[in-house]
């Protein structure tokens, strides 16, 4: 495939795409989304599909940075002018990834030029500064709009996973097991509403809704959507017991179950790329 | 009299997909999505040929062999946190026939696709609304929460068609404001605007109308010079804004000619 090559100060210099950048812009890829929640972790096949394979895209819409040999960003245009990713290495010194961004962003728009779109539209975290700055000082209007929205299908299989990554900060816990009487609220499917988390002999979240004699020191008794906004949406442990939507039994329970659900909270920040929506 | 249908889910046939539904999918989901869905072509893509797709993901009522009612589910890992990976389900592509709807059926597809889901060990579902259908379905029938993302769109305009109707939508608006009416009835008036990079054109708002138009007038009221920039910081609201403007007008990137004639016609009026 001939490659368009567009000269700018060297050694970085913007390329179409070649069939050969696909493992490293996979991994570049996975490197800068780390830091979010709520992206597909790229494989060659899924970012094929995402990308190449999307009606539309053609492989000149994939741009990529290349600084001696070593790919350190890339974007991908779509219709309409909506760019599907774009990518700019996170472990750069930041004034040259400033100016990386502003490479891309310039070859970008020369790219939606070619394409005859009237304007180009990214969907990138506007916790980014630096990318931030870089298209504010570029004239981009930004907007934040569209609500991405959760509801928790399998409590005991998230719980579980929870308490295995956080299991170092349950060690010093006096209660070792906890049981969360869930109520479904306004939800019209609740898989289980009993699951007790047993720390010994190994962490271990089971389903005793159907038990009908159980042994635990703590129940913690939540809604099935505010158990969701205590992990993943930033809700206080105060504010669901100020507003009677966590209860906590008995009272001497208290600390131990503070620090269980708050080794549960996901902070990470939520960013979907435009490539990952559906 | 109410013209809401009298069916239930349960008068009508489940199925899941196949390739002569298709058609007929993308049929729905064209008449239920405001501005167009897209063809077969990309259905294919979007779904048939997902990695991990499978027939199942398809839910399909149809009525006497045909299809009145789709959604589909797409189940892939989501990264959550460093060392935390979930295999989530994203729901969308939502489409009734239009004397189906308010029957209960999204209710149904709803439950109908977590047994699916459960046994693909989906654990959370997650999906993509704007704020009205958030507060009136999903918060209080599927008990869904809203996520605070950082996620947000940078747009541009790029071509003069683009920024002439922008300018336009600017130009109606501008208008129902009462001062300018005033001046209007005085008779139309034009507004030269030249954003550097674009062809410069003009505004040309009259009591009940306003056109923008590349053929210049010889001698419009108003003359107005402006980088593109700092008509992006002043739709982006900031307090950056206004320095923009300040700075725009002392470094002269902003001119503005013709506001005497402008004043002198408020007087006259």
């Amino acid at each position: 495939m001939p490659s368009h090559c567009t000269e700018l100060p060297l050694p970085i210099r913007v390329r179409t795409f070649r069939s050969a950048d696909t493992l490293p812009l996979v991994e570049l890829a996975n490197r800068c989304l780390a830091p979010y929640a709520g992206w597909v972790p790229r494989t060659a096949e899924y970012w094929l599909w995402t990308t190449l394979a999307r009606p539309g895209v053609d492989a000149a819409d994939v741009l990529v940075l290349e600084d001696d040999a070593e790919i350190v960003g890339y974007t991908a245009l779509w219709g309409e002018g909506r760019v599907l990713d774009f990518v700019v290495d996170p472990d750069q010194p930041p004034r040259k990834r400033r100016a990386l961004a502003r490479q891309l962003i310039d070859a970008a728009e020369q790219r939606a030029q070619e394409r005859g779109f009237d304007m180009l539209q990214f969907t990138l975290p506007i916790s980014d500064q630096l990318v931030d700055t870089a298209l504010r000082n570029s004239g981009y209007v930004v907007k934040q709009s569209e609500f991405f929205i959760l509801g928790l299908l399998n409590p005991q299989a998230l719980l579980q996973a929870l308490a295995n990554l956080r299991a170092a900060r349950l060690t010093s816990l006096r209660i070792r097991s906890f049981v969360f009487e869930l109520s479904p609220g306004q939800g019209p499917l609740l898989l289980t509403n009993r699951l007790i988390l047993n720390l010994d002999p190994s962490l271990r979240v089971e389903d005793i809704s159907d038990a009908a004699e159980y042994s635990t020191h703590c129940v913690i008794r939540i809604e099935v959507g505010s158990l969701a906004e205590l992990i993943f949406c930033g809700r206080s442990i105060d504010s669901l017991l100020r507003q009677s939507q966590l209860q906590i039994t008995p009272a001497a329970a208290l600390a131990d179950a503070r620090t269980l659900l708050g080794a549960l909270v996901v902070d990470t920040p939520w960013y979907i790329p435009a490539s990952d929506r559906f | 009299m109410s013209g809401r249908s009298t069916r239930k889910p349960g008068d009508l046939q489940t199925r899941s997909y196949s390739a002569d539904l298709e058609q007929d999918i993308v049929r729905l989901l064209g008449a239920s999505f405001e501005g167009g869905w897209g063809n077969e072509v990309f259905w294919r893509w979007k779904h048939a040929t997902r990695p991990g797709f499978t027939p199942r993901d398809v839910f399909v009522y149809t009525d006497a062999g045909t299809p009145v009612a789709c959604f589909h589910v797409a189940v892939r890992p989501l990264h959550l946190a460093p060392g935390l990976d979930l295999i989530c389900s994203v729901g969308g592509d939502l489409a009734i026939r239009s004397d189906l709807r308010g029957i209960g059926l999204p209710r149904s597809f709803y439950l109908q696709s977590a047994r699916h889901l459960i046994e693909q060990s989906v654990v959370l579902r997650v999906g993509f609304t704007d704020s009205e259908t958030y507060h009136r379905v999903y918060k209080p029938k599927f008990g869904h929460r809203v996520l605070p993302t950082v996620t947000a769109e940078y747009r541009k305009i790029l071509s003069g068609r683009a920024l002439q109707a922008k300018l336009q939508d600017f130009g109606d608006r501008l208008r129902s404001r009462p001062l300018l009416q005033r001046l209007l009835k005085r008779g139309q008036m034009t507004v030269r605007i030249a954003v550097c990079g674009f062809q410069p054109c003009d505004l040309v708002l009259s009591p009940d109308s306003t056109h923008c138009t590349t053929e210049l007038s010889r001698r419009p009221d108003l003359r107005l010079r402006v980088p593109y920039k700092v008509l992006a910081s002043v739709r982006n609201g900031s307090s950056a804004a206004l320095w923009s403007v300040a700075g725009g007008l002392v470094s002269g990137q902003i001119r503005i000619g013709g506001v005497l004639r402008i004043f002198a016609r408020l007087a006259r009026g």
